[in-house]
């Protein structure tokens, strides 16, 4: 595997862009929490002030704090499972966890353009790049088709064994062409990118070929 | 006391549902929309005194609802609300005509305020516009 130096301003990069998605997530999540408790609390003066609540009402509300408290609890799981990617310094990743991460932490940006992200993988799928290199490869992915895809559409992001390594596909109805991810990039990776259809076509390095 | 007519719009129902319910508690005639297209279509057709705008959604995001809604409506009052604030936003947003922007969670008594403040506003540039109107046509006729 070509050496990566984590301090390269693609990895800062990525850091902001999670950090950006899974605190806004994070944010809007705390705000519905904020004014929905606050609504309970004025109910609650309401009521101390003769007026009768209706219990169903509560009862619904106090259902949806506690939905959107674990709403908020899995995106700062999402986040501490990403900032521990930086730990994890070996040639080889899941290339299906690494996606599957980023996928979540990328919805609320898709959702801004209307875009639907669905994932088609194997159960985990082993490849020739360190954890963070493939996260930063699906993130970068996932932003350049996302720009090109016309609003409304569903953007299909799969992942399967390919000869030695692996295929990752992003494929989603196109306004536009996909703008070509930054050469260096790929060949920092050791990735190459399968021309002629409109998807985006990724062969990303076998997994035994990157043990050093 | 006079009815404040407020449209609310943001794409998250229950942040809708609960700040709605919260507002007309306070003696506000609340409607929502859940997307920039829908709070424009609202807009064309309803006289509200203040708009309280997520500036995050999809579809049209709330920037360019404030844009599109000032150009058919200059005299509409319009306080974003947002959970990612950050100084360049806010100056844009007054920029582009906005009465104020305001940081999600905000203090619903606050934004009360401010929306009586934009009521008030909005019936001043109402006034002056027809003042204008009338003293426009006086001078067309020679009155």
């Amino acid at each position: 595997m070509p050496g990566t130096n984590r301090e390269q301003p693609g990895y800062a990069e990525l850091f902001g862009q999670v950090t950006r998605n899974a605190t806004h997530e994070i944010k809007n999540e705390l705000a519905v929490i904020n004014e929905q408790s606050h609504l309970i609390s004025e109910m609650l003066e309401m009521a101390a002030k003769g007026r009768e609540p209706d219990p169903d009402r509560l009862h619904q509300l106090i259902g949806r704090v506690i939905e959107r408290v674990s709403r908020a609890d899995q995106a700062v799981r999402r986040l501490n499972a990403f900032a521990h990617s930086a730990e994890e310094t070996g040639p080889l990743c899941d290339a299906v966890k690494c996606a599957t991460l980023m996928c979540a932490i990328f919805a609320r940006q898709a959702a801004l353009h209307d875009v639907t992200l669905e994932l088609n993988t194997p159960e985990s799928l082993s490849v020739g790049l360190a954890t963070l290199d493939c996260e930063r490869l699906v993130w970068r992915s996932l932003a350049t088709v996302v720009e090109a895809a016309v609003r409304g559409s569903v953007l299909r992001l799969s992942l399967e064994s390919s000869g030695s390594g692996a295929l990752l596909r992003l494929d989603a109805q196109m306004e536009r062409a996909i703008n070509p991810l930054p050469g260096q990039l790929l060949e920092e990776l050791g990735v190459s990118r399968r021309e002629g259809g409109a998807a985006l076509e990724l062969e990303l390095p076998p997994a035994r070929a990157t043990g050093g | 006391m006079q009815d404040i007519r407020v449209l609310v719009v943001d794409d998250d129902p229950d942040f809708l549902d609960s700040v709605s319910e919260r507002l007309s508690n306070r003696g506000c005639v609340v409607d929502t929309a859940l997307d920039g297209a829908k709070a424009l279509e609202k807009i064309g057709q309803n006289l509200y005194d203040a708009i309280v705008l997520d500036l995050q959604m999809p579809k049209v995001d709330g920037m360019e609802t404030l844009k599109r809604a000032l150009i058919n409506k200059p005299s509409l009052q319009i306080i974003l609300l947002t959970g990612h604030a950050s100084v360049q936003v806010g100056v844009e947003a007054m920029r582009l005509g906005a009465l104020d922007f305001m940081e999600k969670p905000a203090d619903l008594d606050l934004l009360v305020e401010k929306i009586k403040e934009g009521k008030a506003r909005r019936i001043d540039i109402d006034d002056q516009t027809r003042e204008a109107a009338v003293r426009e046509a006086l001078k067309k006729y020679g009155w």
